[in-house]
């Protein structure tokens, strides 16, 4: 039996991700205002969720998602 | 995600992408426009008490165009308000200090808290520890906290779930499995080598 080890190649996008599932922001003013309602909502300030995520440790699940936008879109 | 939570412990759940220019996107439970937090999804339940799981992931596309996981976490929570965490299994690509893959578990354990107080960590409560679960390559998928809460009939599972969660689930794992032979090829091959095969070379591989 012989077997090549071929060079790697980029996977194809996933099924999953067709548009239906995709939200692609062009304004990141838009998505600035998202983040600063979803942190207005959550009863925070950025400086407490950038304290959180410095300790490692979230004190609410929304709080993570939001420092991930922020980390992510650089916003 | 979506087909699979519906498929097996939950109705009508949505998991979307956010995505910007610069690389990164996230994937997350109950995203939408307007509202990219998103949120915990509610699971079926026999029980009058509210279950959720809220999934979320951090994705970039590594040097080498793979689409790479930075961060992920599935967490479990319960109650009306979606507000009592359970636990969650959360991974951090190069994190620092404990485990990248690793379980928290919200609790109290006088005991634990105890020891951690000798040690100079009075605050600290068990949802603090980071309970190593596997490592990069062979981390819990989500498929096993789906399975875990049926098993424990925490959920109320559709037909065939079990079936489901395992076909996905080896899709995962073959994932993983060809990302860990693409980092330790000389692992794969010696491996090969003891199965009796022959290891020919590509031309295209002796460069880099």
């Amino acid at each position: 039996m012989t077997t090549t080890i071929p060079t790697p190649r980029p996977p194809s996008i996933d099924a999953d991700d067709s548009d239906e599932y995709l939200i692609w922001y062009d304004d990141k003013a838009e998505l600035a205002a998202e983040i600063e309602a979803a942190i207005v909502r959550l009863g925070l300030t950025r400086e407490e969720v950038a304290r959180q995520a410095a300790e490692g440790h979230f004190e609410d699940w929304r709080a993570r998602r939001i420092w991930w936008m922020i980390e992510a879109f650089g916003v | 995600m979506t087909t699979l939570l519906n498929s097996t412990v939950a109705d009508g759940a949505t998991v979307r992408t956010m995505a910007a220019a610069g690389g990164y996107s996230i994937v997350g439970t109950d995203a939408r426009r307007r509202r990219a937090d998103g949120g915990p999804i509610r699971l079926r339940t026999s029980g009058a008490t509210g279950l959720w799981i809220d999934l979320g992931a951090l994705l970039f596309e590594d040097e080498t165009g793979y689409l790479t996981v930075q961060k992920s976490t599935w967490s479990v929570l319960s109650g009306p308000g979606r507000d009592g965490t359970i636990l969650h299994y959360d991974y951090e690509r190069d994190k620092e200090g404990y485990p990248e893959a690793h379980l928290q578990v919200v609790g109290r354990l006088p005991g634990l808290e105890a020891c951690l107080e000798a040690v100079g960590r009075k605050r600290s409560r068990m949802q603090h520890l980071h309970l190593p679960v596997g490592g990069r390559r062979f981390r819990p998928a989500l498929e096993d906290v789906i399975e875990f809460l049926i098993d424990e009939r925490l959920v109320e599972a559709k037909p065939n779930s079990k079936q489901t969660l395992e076909r996905s689930r080896t899709a995962y794992q073959d994932i993983q499995l060809l990302a860990a032979i693409r980092r330790r090829p000389d692992k794969a091959i010696e491996g090969l080598l003891d199965l009796g095969y022959k290891i020919q070379e590509s031309v295209t591989n002796r460069v880099g």
